[in-house]
């Protein structure tokens, strides 16, 4: 049932008992609710907005950056049932095999469980998402000729594979009518949660406080807690509750809020000439909905031995054409120049009048950097709910740069090598200064990172918290590294997963 | 680099000059050369020396006027990046390859085709304010804007 705290409200000071206790009501908490009820399971969910964005719930995510350039934190993700999935855009890759691996080039890397262990849910995931008949591409690159037009680019070193595309759904909305007809699941809005509560022995949770806007405080205890607030409410929450630790729920090493992740994007840098000998590149557009094969968006990204080889974090890249010529070569010099002397390399009776230029979409992977980091306001601010409030320092480093830098490099050399025209490289030289333009992708990841044990992550294999036997996490903040793909099918993926253990917990606890 | 240093390095070791010649003009994709007889009244396209040396190179020069783009990008290439060692690098390559590879223009531009692609794969690159040409391209362009920076 979906209950409004607001309009329902409770009495002061009420406890509400039951087996699982969700906090958070977006991608990962909705998911888990979902599936622990219709298991027969008993769920509380704790949903600080309503049904709607309100400008009161979204201030509560108000904060402060203090890294590099960044979005406004109460604007980069969605205070209110369903989370940020009411404003994501919808692209569904998921993680690669490498991506759990550890990669001795880049520091922190891989995960405490491997992609067997992920992998099952993927299917199910993109169910939930609507994206189609899932084609999981971990095993193979793109099925030519089967799913999609033509044959796309054959470049070395690099594979050409695709996001499927949900429609996209609004979680909030499309499960509203179910979570409400689900007798076990308790979907409470406009519950803020103020404090989770340890037991005295600090070694379990006891309850979580709410209150509402305006409206009385109460408790909800629990056999089991999961946390679901992402990547950055997540470490906010735990860092805020000290009464019984002081330095913060799961912090015993100073982890919570480290190794901060985004998926850095640098778009519509470098330029691309496509030459005579370049097959059509129909293949590279965003591919209308169909039952068959739901909506994909193409993208090439190395493979897998490249990106061993050249000692790189991952990336993908996504084609967009320029048709404004004119402002194109105000930014790069010489195209023109350029453009008439490719098309000399092949055939100029069948060369067009006007050029025809790309230029990528590049998010990229980001390695894990405990300097990168969110923490509590030390100045003191709080927000209306008497929470500190929290200060993002994201933070980019050489190893990033590089990628940056030999992604386009790499790609260049590729085109070149099959005539494919040529490319202008402009990511900076300079490995002191990323480009301007360099900004994020709404993705906040790796903040309660999974690790083998409590010096490496906050959590571990299953999401739970070390040390705290009842407490998990679920979400993006569990990441222990970010691979290139968007997150939201590994997010839900793993809260699948973890429902499954918590469905297991709760079968033997009964 | 100066007149001098350009005419130094035209040592083409062996290769017949025309062949070199309108090899690197098919290569670079102006297939005129080879199928339009005295189309351009242009001036030599190699320095005096060079041309007064070779028995019969006037011939193939006056077919050989590349077009505006290829002598302005090659003259950007002389001017942004030192190309000296690039043109003898290519021009040894081509003097080694077989000599089937060398009887005409067109089995040449394949040879430098060859050349090309392996340099795209070694990462022998050399970048234009920005634009990515392998050594070898840049070897092709400078060579064919050699009148224009006499």
């Amino acid at each position: 049932m979906l209950i409004d705290m607001a309009s329902d409200s409770p009495r002061e000071g009420q406890i509400f008992r039951t087996q699982v206790c969700v906090i958070g009501g977006g991608a990962a908490g909705l998911t888990i609710t979902r599936e622990l009820a219709k298991a027969g399971v008993s769920v509380i969910t704790l949903e600080g907005g309503g049904l709607k964005e309100s400008k009161r719930s979204q201030e509560i995510y108000r904060g402060e950056n203090l890294g590099r350039k960044y979005f406004r934190l109460h604007r980069s993700r969605r205070r209110y049932l369903g989370g940020s999935t009411n404003c994501w855009a919808g692209l569904c890759a998921p993680l690669r095999p490498s991506d759990f691996e550890r990669r001795p080039w880049i520091p922190h890397s891989g995960w405490p469980i491997g992609i067997d262990e992920v992998g099952p849910y993927y299917e199910r995931a993109g169910e939930l998402l609507k994206i189609g008949p899932f084609h999981s591409q971990l095993d193979q690159p793109l099925p030519v000729g089967q799913w999609m037009k033509g044959s796309g680019l054959k470049l070395e070193g690099f594979e050409s594979v695709f996001f499927q595309m949900s429609p996209p759904v609004r979680l909030g909305k499309l499960w509203r009518e179910e979570l409400k007809a689900l007798k076990e699941a308790r979907v409470m809005i406009n519950a803020n949660v103020t404090h989770l509560q340890l037991e005295s022995s600090a070694e379990a949770m006891a309850s979580v406080t709410c209150k509402v806007f305006d409206g009385p405080q109460f408790k909800v205890e629990a056999q089991q807690f999961v946390l679901a607030c992402g990547g950055i409410e997540n470490p906010r929450m735990l860092l805020n509750a000290r009464d019984v630790m002081t330095q913060g729920i799961g912090n015993q090493r100073d982890l919570v809020g480290r190794y901060f992740m985004e998926h850095p994007h640098i778009d519509r840098e470098s330029l691309w000439l496509p030459g005579g000998a370049t097959p059509s590149l129909n293949h590279y557009r965003r591919q209308k909905r169909s039952k068959k094969r739901g909506r994909m968006w193409p993208y090439i990204r190395p493979s897998v031995e490249s990106l061993q080889r050249e000692e790189l974090l991952d990336f993908s890249l996504v084609l967009f054409r320029r048709k404004n010529i004119e402002r194109e070569e105000k930014k790069h010099p010489l195209l023109r120049v350029v453009w008439e002397s490719s098309e000399h390399l092949h055939d100029p009776t069948k060369a067009p009048k006007t050029p025809r230029a790309y230029t990528f979409g590049n998010p990229m992977e980001q390695a894990p950097n405990p300097d990168s980091r969110v923490a509590l306001n030390e100045s003191g601010e709080r927000d209306e709910l008497g929470l500190l409030t929290s200060t993002l320092t994201w933070r980019l480093s050489s190893l990033e740069k590089r990628t940056l830098r030999r992604a386009h490099e790499m790609l260049a050399e590729s085109l070149a090598g099959q005539d494919y025209g040529r490319m202008r490289v402009t990511p900076t030289h300079n490995l002191d200064t990323f480009p301007r333009q360099t900004k994020g992708g709404y993705h906040h990841m790796g903040t309660t990172r999974m690790g083998i044990d409590e010096r490496t992550g906050v959590v571990d294999g299953e999401g739970k918290v070390f040390g705290v036997n009842n407490l998990f996490i679920a979400g993006s903040s569990v990441f222990a590294t970010s691979g290139s793909a968007n997150p939201t099918l590994t997010i839900i993926a793993l809260a699948l997963r973890l429902a499954e253990h918590l469905k297991s917990l709760s079968r033997g606890q009964k | 680099m100066n007149s001098e240093a350009r005419l130094e390095l035209i040592d083409t070791k062996g290769l017949d000059r025309r062949i070199l010649l309108k090899g690197i003009a098919t290569f670079l994709g102006y297939p005129l050369l080879s199928t339009i007889n005295g189309c351009t009244p242009s001036k030599s396209a190699l320095p005096e020396r060079l041309s007064a040396q070779t028995v019969g190179i006037e011939g193939v020069q006056k077919l050989w006027k590349p077009p505006p783009s290829v002598i302005e990008l090659g003259r950007e290439v002389i001017n942004n990046h030192q190309v000296t060692p690039d043109i003898q690098a290519l021009l040894k390559a081509l003097s080694e390859s077989s000599k089937r590879q060398k009887r005409t223009p067109v089995e040449l531009a394949e040879a430098i085709r060859r050349l090309h692609h392996k340099a795209a794969k070694t990462g022998s690159w050399v970048e234009i304010k920005g634009w990515r040409l392998t050594t070898v391209e840049a070897a092709a362009y400078a060579l064919s804007s050699f009148t224009l920076v006499n």
